[in-house]
């Protein structure tokens, strides 16, 4: 009597057991995905963590160096582009790398830096140059300086933003004696991507927008 | 003869009871398989622990670097604006504070709607300035054996000599001194060094630095260019760094010092300097024409506010100041 009993327990036992470990399989089984580098994970807030900080840091030195700014002053007033942004783009920005060399010959330091931190390690990168339409910044408007796609879902975002004097010279060869004044006056040929929005000696603000993913 | 016989036992004989038996063997099984459950369990226990502080962590890390994107802007925006305000030459020290002024104000609000998309409250607010001259002259204008560019000063920043290579005289380290155009930094408390910049044998535009008029030693060198910049307050020659130009002991002196130049016939280009004197508000300088008003440096009161974050601090501006 006694041992029937004991048999009836742990038979309860074993199908309580069995329908937990049932369970746990199912759940381990629908976790247990393909894990790449853009798979919700802990390693992948990790490497999120890694590009935005990158991200920040090029940034910070970029415009510590003046790269930054001469890079956004590479800006073509008379076709309203950067200079040899190539003629495919569907706007005024750089796509992917041209050739070996990428960035480099477009955009000058800033670009040679960009392929050396980012591109060359299958980085992908988005550059956006956002100002103001009136001093009364009512409006963003955004230029596309670098255009490498469609971010992902797991892209990261750094930002900095330059001011630009009244007096800063263009980058573009052959505009090299071109100011922002001068633009904004017409007394140079051409326009400036942004308008003037600062105040006094100040030309505008331009908040740039590093969109970092990996491809 | 003995009975050697043993009778076969029987399954009651070596199992026991036919019931015991089966019951412990599904007991064994029951214990493996809550032991695999509970393996598993810890498992994905540990795993979740794990993951909650990795993004618990990742949110302060955010919050703290959003914080500093904020103290660079501000930092930079208002550098910008001190150099610009003195590049426009302003009639005189008050109006290139009333600029500087309007320009963080300016600034404030361009933050302020800037970071209000972020879902963050950012403030900046002028506190103060100091006023100092800005001088930008060519080398010809200077004396051209002796004179001072800057005199009783104690802080020195943006000091950029833009050298015309063809006009470099050539020589070497050792004949520097009596030869080459070269700036001198004589500290009232005492010592002096000089900076040379000179065309060198091998062709290359040469800066060398010496202590006290003793012999110089090669700092660094780039090839000749239609213009090279030699950026003395922040180290740099053309677009390299030279470390070691500027005398660690007048990056934050007590004391004033001068800044002169020597043999200036023997080189060509423009020199630009902001200091700040060491009393009053205008810089001593025998190139009084091109002595100009200035604001030396600004400080900033920087206020930035998330939801998770309370970022306050008061920052002095001064930019190309050598760094400590």
């Amino acid at each position: 009597m006694g041992s029937s009993n004991d048999r009836g327990q742990a038979h309860t036992l074993e199908a309580f057991a069995a329908a937990i470990l049932l369970v746990a399989g199912l759940t381990f089984a629908l976790q247990a995905t393909a894990v790449t580098p853009l798979s919700a994970s802990t390693s992948n807030q990790h490497i999120e963590n890694q590009e935005r900080a990158v991200a920040t840091d090029f940034l910070t030195t970029s415009a510590e160096n003046g790269d930054l700014t001469a890079a956004i002053l590479r800006w073509d007033p008379e076709n309203a582009t950067f200079v040899d942004s190539p003629p495919d783009v569907d706007g005024e920005g750089y796509t992917q790398a041209r050739g070996p060399n990428g960035f480099d010959a477009a955009l000058g330091p800033f670009g040679e830096s960009l392929n050396r931190t980012f591109v060359e390690r299958s980085i992908a990168v988005n550059v956006e140059l956002r100002h103001y339409n009136t001093s009364a910044r009512t409006e963003r408007n955004v230029t596309s300086l670098v255009d490498m796609g469609e971010p992902s879902n797991n892209a990261v975002t750094a930002t900095r933003t330059v001011a630009l004097p009244d007096d800063a010279n263009l980058t573009a060869p052959n505009y090299t004696d071109t100011t922002l004044r001068g633009l904004a006056d017409g007394t140079d040929p051409g326009a400036f991507y942004a308008t003037e929005t600062a105040s006094g000696p100040l030309f505008t603000h331009v908040e740039v927008r590093m969109i970092v993913w990996r491809m | 003869m003995a009975d050697v016989s043993v009778d076969l036992p029987d399954r009651e004989g070596l199992f026991g009871d036919g019931a015991r038996g089966s019951d412990r063997g599904q007991l064994l099984l029951v214990a493996g398989l809550v032991m695999a459950v509970s393996l598993v369990v810890l498992v994905v226990l540990l795993n979740s622990t794990i993951y909650s502080e990795n993004v618990a962590t990742r949110g302060i890390e955010s919050a703290d670097g959003e914080a500093m994107e904020v103290r660079s802007t501000a930092v930079g925006g208002t550098g910008e604006l001190l150099d610009s305000t003195n590049r426009a030459g302003p009639s005189g020290h008050g109006d290139a504070e009333a600029t500087v002024r309007a320009g963080v104000a300016d600034l404030d609000e361009a933050l302020a709607r800037s970071y209000a998309e972020r879902g963050g409250v950012a403030r900046v607010e002028l506190v103060g300035t100091e006023n100092g001259s800005r001088i930008a002259a060519a080398l010809a204008a200077a004396d051209p054996n002796a004179s001072t560019l800057a005199g009783d000063v104690d802080r020195t920043r943006g000091f950029v000599f833009a050298a015309d290579p063809t006009g470099l005289t050539d020589t070497d380290a050792a004949n520097a001194d009596t030869d080459a155009f070269h700036v001198d930094l004589n500290a009232s408390a005492g010592g002096s060094r000089q900076v040379y910049v000179y065309n060198a044998p091998d062709g290359n535009v040469t800066v060398a630095v010496g202590e006290d008029g003793g012999e110089p030693t090669v700092r660094c060198s780039v090839p000749p260019d239609d213009r090279v910049v030699v950026d003395f307050t922040a180290e740099r020659l053309g677009d390299r760094p030279c470390p070691g130009i500027w005398s660690p002991s007048l990056v934050a002196p007590g004391d004033a010092y001068d800044v002169d130049l020597i043999n200036a016939s023997e080189a060509a280009g423009e020199v630009t300097v902001t200091a700040r004197p060491r009393s009053g508000e205008t810089v001593a300088t025998d190139l009084t024409a091109a002595r100009e008003p200035a604001t030396y440096e600004a400080t900033i009161n920087l206020w930035y506010r998330t939801a998770d974050l309370r970022f306050e601090t008061a920052v002095r501006v001064a930019p190309g100041e050598p760094d400590a």
